[in-house]
Parts: C-alpha cells; sequence; structure tokens
C-alpha cells in the first residue's frame, strides 16, 4: 500500500502527455488561424488602396481632361461626365470604379478655366437592400 | 512475489514514458511547424501594412506638392534619384525612414515620374525589399499647381 502511493501510478503521464498535446494543438491551430485572417485583412487593405489609387488616377486624368478642354466633354479616359448649372458655374459629375462595390465620386466646379474639387469621396455604387428576413415586433400590438 | 511485482510496474511505468516522450516528441515537431508557419504568415502581413502605408505616404506627398519631385522629397524625408526624375525613400528593418547618408537598409519606396500628359503628371509608387522584390505599387496622378500645399 505504501508502495503505491510513493510513485507516480501507470497512466498519469499518459493522461498529463495528452492533456499537454491537445494544449499544444490547440494554441498551434489557434496562432494559424489568427495569423491567416491577419493576412486576408492585409490582402484586402492592400488590394483597396490599389483600387483607390487607379481610380483616383483615372478621376485627375478626367479632371485634367475637362480643365485643358475649357468646354463640356461628354466623356473622357472612358468616364461619362454630367453637367448641371449651380449659380453662374457649372458643376461636372463623374463616378471613377475603385472596387465591384465602390466608386469615386467627383463633382468639380468649372470656374474660368478651373476645375475646382467640390467633392472627391468614395461611395457605395450598389443599391442598399434591407435584409427584412427576420420577423420583427413591429411596436403594434398582437391580434 | 512483491518484488516481481514492484519491477513489472517499473517496467510498464518506464515503457510508458518513453512512449509518451516519442509521441509528444512528434506531436510538439509538429506544433512547432505550425508556430513557425504562423509566424511567417503574420510577418508577411505586417511587411504588407507597412508597405501599404509608405506607398500611401508617397502617392499623397506627391499629390500635395502637385508633382515636384524635389518638395515629395522634401516632404518625404527621401531624395532624389534617378538624374531627378525619381525619389527614393530608405527605411531601415523596423519601417523607421533613413538618412539619405545610410547605405544599408531593408526596404525602399521609389516614386518614379512618368512623361507628362494631357496636363496630368502620372507616377508609380513601388515599394519593395533590399534585394529588388516589389512588396507594393500603385499609380499616382497628381496636377502640376494644384497640389494642397501649393
Amino acid at each position: 500500500m505504501n508502495q503505491r502511493s510513493r510513485g507516480t501510478g501507470v497512466g498519469t503521464v499518459s493522461l498529463i502527455m495528452i492533456f499537454t498535446v491537445l494544449c499544444l494543438t490547440v494554441f498551434a491551430m489557434l496562432t494559424l488561424s489568427a495569423s491567416n485572417a491577419e493576412k486576408l485583412l492585409a490582402d484586402k487593405t492592400a488590394s483597396f488602396v490599389k483600387g483607390y489609387y487607379e481610380g483616383d488616377a483615372l478621376a485627375t486624368a478626367v479632371q485634367a481632361s475637362i480643365a485643358g478642354s475649357g468646354g463640356f466633354p461628354e466623356s473622357a479616359c472612358g468616364i461619362d461626365i454630367s453637367y448641371e448649372q449651380e449659380g453662374a458655374a457649372a458643376v461636372a459629375s463623374y463616378s471613377c470604379p475603385v472596387s465591384d462595390v465602390q466608386d469615386l465620386r467627383v463633382r468639380l466646379r468649372l470656374d474660368k478655366g478651373k476645375a475646382v474639387v467640390l467633392e472627391w469621396k468614395t461611395t457605395y455604387s450598389q443599391e442598399w437592400e434591407t435584409d427584412d428576413s427576420i420577423m420583427v415586433w413591429d411596436g403594434e400590438d398582437f391580434e | 512475489m512483491r518484488e516481481r511485482s514492484a519491477a513489472s510496474g517499473s517496467g510498464m511505468f518506464l515503457t510508458e514514458l518513453i512512449l509518451a516522450i516519442l509521441i509528444f516528441a512528434v506531436a510538439s515537431a509538429i506544433c512547432l511547424r505550425i508556430f513557425v508557419a504562423a509566424h511567417q504568415i503574420s510577418s508577411e502581413s505586417s511587411r504588407l501594412n507597412h508597405a501599404v502605408s509608405s506607398a500611401q505616404d508617397c502617392a499623397e506627398c506627391f499629390k500635395a506638392s502637385g508633382g515636384d519631385l524635389q518638395d515629395t522629397a522634401a516632404l518625404l524625408g527621401g531624395a532624389l534619384a534617378g538624374g531627378g526624375s525619381a525619389v527614393e525613400v530608405r527605411f531601415d528593418s523596423d519601417w523607421r525612414i533613413l538618412p539619405e547618408s545610410e547605405p544599408s537598409f531593408f526596404y525602399t519606396a521609389s516614386i518614379e515620374r512618368l512623361p507628362e500628359k494631357n496636363g496630368c503628371i502620372d507616377a508609380n509608387v513601388t515599394v519593395a525589399d533590399a534585394n529588388g522584390t516589389v512588396i507594393f505599387a500603385i499609380p499616382v496622378s497628381a496636377l502640376p499647381g494644384q497640389g494642397a500645399l501649393l
């Protein structure tokens, strides 16, 4: 009896080993999935920034074309341009694609041969679709 | 009889211990490889994030100075290169900007100006490592005399 309680019993080592290996595996998998998510985010950010600057370069080229033409060109660099009158000056509007779902929207005030930037911002190009698939209480009493 | 059973117990314990150590060694070797792979992926992500950020800095400085490379170099803390047709910024391993005189560097960000067309100044911003491997590249355009700092 004394001998049995003195040493480590058969099976204890296996149990400790199983627990340790299990912990090691779980932590390794968590680390790998975290770094994969980090890489995915970095790739998405890089893709967006690249798309943004491509759109920005295109928008700048269109702006230069409008300013250089001295008139009201209907399109430049493959981008359609629309015009509206705001007071004494005309305002040109166009959108350059940034990604599948985003556009760079530009509005320029054309004044004395200059194209002054009124708006230069990214907007969603997709239509907003509300998700009304979940039945929620609309505030009225139940019938 | 008691001695024999004690000896048998010790033998079993020893066999179990050896087996456990073997299995643990194999499992830990696999896990170690996973940790190393995760570290490499994480380092790559960090490098890409820094490269994107540096490229954006270069592009915005180029646009703000209206496409003037000398002003862009002064804004970025870089130097003119390629006979005045480019700006080069050097970084150390922690992406800190190095002075012009520093010969050793880990990364570079360069702005190469393209010929002017339609009144628009185009350039390519490229971030590369010391071996010349491109990490990230973007195009940028500026209108002369219309930068935010002009």
